[in-house]
């Protein structure tokens, strides 16, 4: 029978990560064990930690064996104690100083690490001059006596560290292509609300600059992002003139707004293709103004009348199939996602109120998921789909027992743990033909239940007498001994298999079994070299060892010594499969 | 010397802030105490943890009377910070907060920050004190705040006293090890 390698347990990367986080577990059970008792400790003590980290940082970085990347790390680190030291002294001694001068000697204090280009250490100026430049305004209320001065100084400091960004760190100009965006949807919206010209310059001047300097380098995406920010802010502007024209129109306007934008965008990427001819970023405005117009329709649909909303509603959703279904063109294919999910939404909302009957709601929605399966829409537009039915799922588990937004009831409690379990079981699903286009899909649904539930569901059990405990332990146990039985029992033996199913029991006891089910699509994305799951996966870990801190049914000194036991445990599955990995390369050379 | 940059950087901030530090511990050995009773408010902050938010009875008053239709907003607006005087009793509590004060040499000086433009919302160098998880119990006897005040009126928040200004003494009443406790 041919072993299914789905999770490569046994990957060198995976294993190198293995080791990596047994020394993150170990380093941030020593990090909550300081900064929970951080204001116990004697202020000398306080006043030390900072910058004997700094010099000690520097001191090992000044050595030749060490790579770029490392010392650059290094730095980074540096830089960051400078800001750490510079908030202890402010803590210890509360003298009341302006945050704006916090953060300006921190802007200050960095400027000269850059004698090394040093990506960390710009990202972090950027940051912190921003801040400093704000809140100096704010604080000194420069900000209500000369707004337009604020302004200005924002644009120019913007486009300075943009300068230095193209100079330099060209991998950063995404981040400025995020801080147009922001720079000019809050001019946009500021003009509109009080009709100063200057910030409807600001609006536009950083923007059109970037899109500017990104055309005459012919970088096509940057370009088109740029356009589509552009694009979003006169869109911003538009909707607002044709709010004000038809004041006392009815319903219609959102369809006469949805067509506007459409046409719009439309135009932006007709304008893309015949400045780039060999683009084909074009489409990024057009997707961008499909679902702008999408939510323009679902206005639409959902401010008519019920009845026939909902009529409306499945009419979108039956054309919307017919185009996904018979046209491969990307710009169909956006405009019917676009029709679809605001033909969903309206069809959904009214059948809620027409029905009063959450549990017809999602039965509609799981319809609609299996469905929209058949059409082999995008990744993007199946995540969605899952998401929205977890979503009405667990408003019906809530609404099942009369208490909405109160998870207090066992038996709410018990059954949104099941739904998430459910989720979770999706990892287990063997990896046919007909799932594995959806693969990233299903990790990235999970990694958001994940979050979700870590969030407001609690990590760590409960030791209220009204929580039904065995519920943490029966759920998780019964996921690890399948994923023993269809996975990890044919990719490992021995001694490995038992250390990796020790480690799964151990996160049940634990409380944060999540853990396990995050290593396990880790796996697959490096298998995979799926960035996406990647990132997420990685931001995920960050949010439970953070929620982890956070949640105060345990003391600080039992979580502290459980996420290192967990890193102990981390360390030596590293090292017996890096020896098997070993035996494995010794034999064959045999 | 490029090799040593990094080091020598560091050495330099270091430096830097044992300076701030050393400007600090003079300020707080060459000062005097002075006490403002405090206002009851809600403790506890999601991200910082425990902390005491901080309201003062500060009896504020103005040196020059207000005119008609003036109020003490209007005197203090887009005032980064004001300059005032209080009068201490015998224990050096403060009785009352006089604003723009321009004859009272022998009164001492405090410096107020304004960040709403609102008289109600003025305070000396800090409105929060920071102290470690499990003390809020203890913390919430607190009746009044001891600030260290230089003469220029420089203020920093050193400690919070009981009804008769004796030391609370909170740390000492838990050990670092204990971190959180299970009841909170």
């Amino acid at each position: 029978m041919q072993i299914r390698d789905d999770y490569p347990l046994r990957n060198t990367l995976f294993i190198q990560h293995l080791h990596i986080f047994s020394y993150v577990f170990m380093a941030v059970s020593i990090l909550y064990l300081i900064a929970a008792n951080w204001l116990m400790l004697p202020d000398s003590i306080q006043l030390t930690i900072p910058p004997l980290i700094l010099l000690v940082t520097a001191w090992i970085s000044i050595k030749d064996t060490l790579s770029e990347g490392v010392r650059q790390t290094l730095h980074g680190i540096c830089g960051l104690m400078v800001g750490l030291s510079l908030a202890v002294i402010g803590q210890v001694y509360q003298t009341g100083a302006d945050s704006y001068l916090l953060f300006l000697i921190w802007t200050l204090l960095l400027l000269p690490w850059l004698y090394r280009p040093n990506i960390g250490i710009f990202a972090l100026i950027c940051i912190t001059s921003q801040l400093t430049l704000f809140l100096f305004f704010k604080q000194t209320f420069w900000l209500e006596k000369f707004p337009y001065l604020y302004l200005f100084a924002l644009n120019l400091l913007s486009l300075i560290e943009f300068w230095v960004c193209i100079k330099k760190y060209r991998a950063l100009r995404f981040v400025f292509i995020a801080c147009f965006a922001v720079i000019s949807i809050v001019g946009m919206i500021q003009y509109l609300s009080g009709e100063n010209i200057p910030y409807l310059i600001s609006a536009f001047f950083s923007g059109i600059i970037g899109f500017y300097y990104f055309f005459k380098k012919d970088d096509q995406l940057c370009a088109s992002l740029m356009a589509a920010v552009l694009g979003v802010t006169a869109t911003i502007w538009l909707v607002d003139r044709i709010n004000d024209l038809f004041k006392d129109s009815n319903e219609f306007i959102f369809l006469f707004i949805a067509g506007i934008i459409f046409i719009w965008f439309a135009l932006i990427s007709y304008f893309l293709i015949k400045i780039f001819r060999q683009s084909r970023f074009y489409i990024i405005p057009l997707a961008v103004g499909a679902w702008l117009a999408g939510l323009a329709l679902a206005a639409f649909t959902l401010v008519f009348w019920e009845a026939v909303s909902l009529i409306i509603g499945v009419t979108f959703v039956c054309i919307a199939s017919i185009l996904l279904k018979k046209s491969q063109h990307y710009f169909i294919r956006q405009f019917a996602y676009c029709l679809f999910i605001s033909g969903q939404t309206a069809f959904l909302f009214h059948l809620e109120s027409e029905t009063d009957q959450m549990l017809w709601v999602l039965i509609a929605q799981i319809f609609i998921l299996c469905i929209s399966y058949f059409f082999k829409p995008h990744w993007f537009f199946i995540l969605i789909q899952m998401l929205a039915t977890y979503g009405i799922a667990f408003i019906y588990l809530l609404q099942m027992y009369h208490s909405l937004w109160s998870v207090n009831s066992t038996q709410t409690y018990l059954n949104l743990t099941l739904l998430s379990y459910f989720v979770f079981s999706l990892v287990l699903l063997p990896k046919g033909r007909s799932i594995v286009q959806y693969e990233r899909s299903v990790y990235l649904c999970v990694l958001a239940v994940a979050s979700f539930f870590d969030t407001f569901m609690g990590l760590v059990l409960d030791s209220s007498e009204d929580r039904q405990i065995w519920i943490f332990y029966l759920l998780p146990s019964l996921w690890l001994l399948c994923f023993s039985i269809f996975y990890l029992y044919k990719h490992l033996h021995g001694i490995v298999f038992f250390a990796f199913l020790l480690f799964g029991v151990l996160l049940i006891a634990l409380g944060y079994f999540e853990v396990f089910i995050l290593f396990i699509i880790l796996t697959w994305a490096i298998k995979k070299k799926d960035y996406i799951v990647y990132g997420v996966t990685l931001a995920v870990f960050v949010l439970v060892l953070w929620q982890l801190y956070y949640n105060l049914q345990i003391t600080f000194l039992a979580k502290s010594a459980s996420i290192l036991i967990s890193g102990l445990v981390l360390w030596a599955l590293y090292w017996l499969l890096h020896q098997e990995n070993q035996r494995n390369l010794i034999e064959g050379e045999k | 010397m490029k090799k040593y940059f990094s080091l020598i950087l560091a050495i330099a901030t270091t430096l830097f802030f044992v300076g701030l530090i050393a400007k600090n511990e003079w300020h707080l050995h060459h000062s005097k105490s002075i006490f403002i009773e405090l206002k009851p408010v809600d403790p506890r902050s999601i991200l910082q943890g425990d902390y005491m938010a901080l309201a003062y009875e500060l009896n504020l008053q103005t040196s020059k009377p207000l005119a008609e239709n003036e109020t003490l907003n209007q005197r203090i607006f887009n005032h980064a910070s004001i300059r005032a005087k209080v009068t201490l009793d015998s224990h050096n509590k403060v009785i009352r907060t006089i604003l723009e004060p321009k004859n009272l040499s022998a009164e001492q000086s405090l410096i107020l920050k304004n960040p709403e433009n609102r008289y109600q919302a003025l305070y000396p160098a800090s409105r929060s004190f920071l102290f470690a998880e499990g003390l809020a119990q203890c913390y919430e006897k607190a009746k009044y705040a001891e600030f260290k005040v230089n003469l220029k009126g420089e203020a920093i928040l050193f400690d919070l006293r009981g009804e008769e200004l004796q030391p609370l003494n909170c740390k000492k009443q838990k050990n670092w090890w204990e971190g959180t406790i299970k009841d909170l």
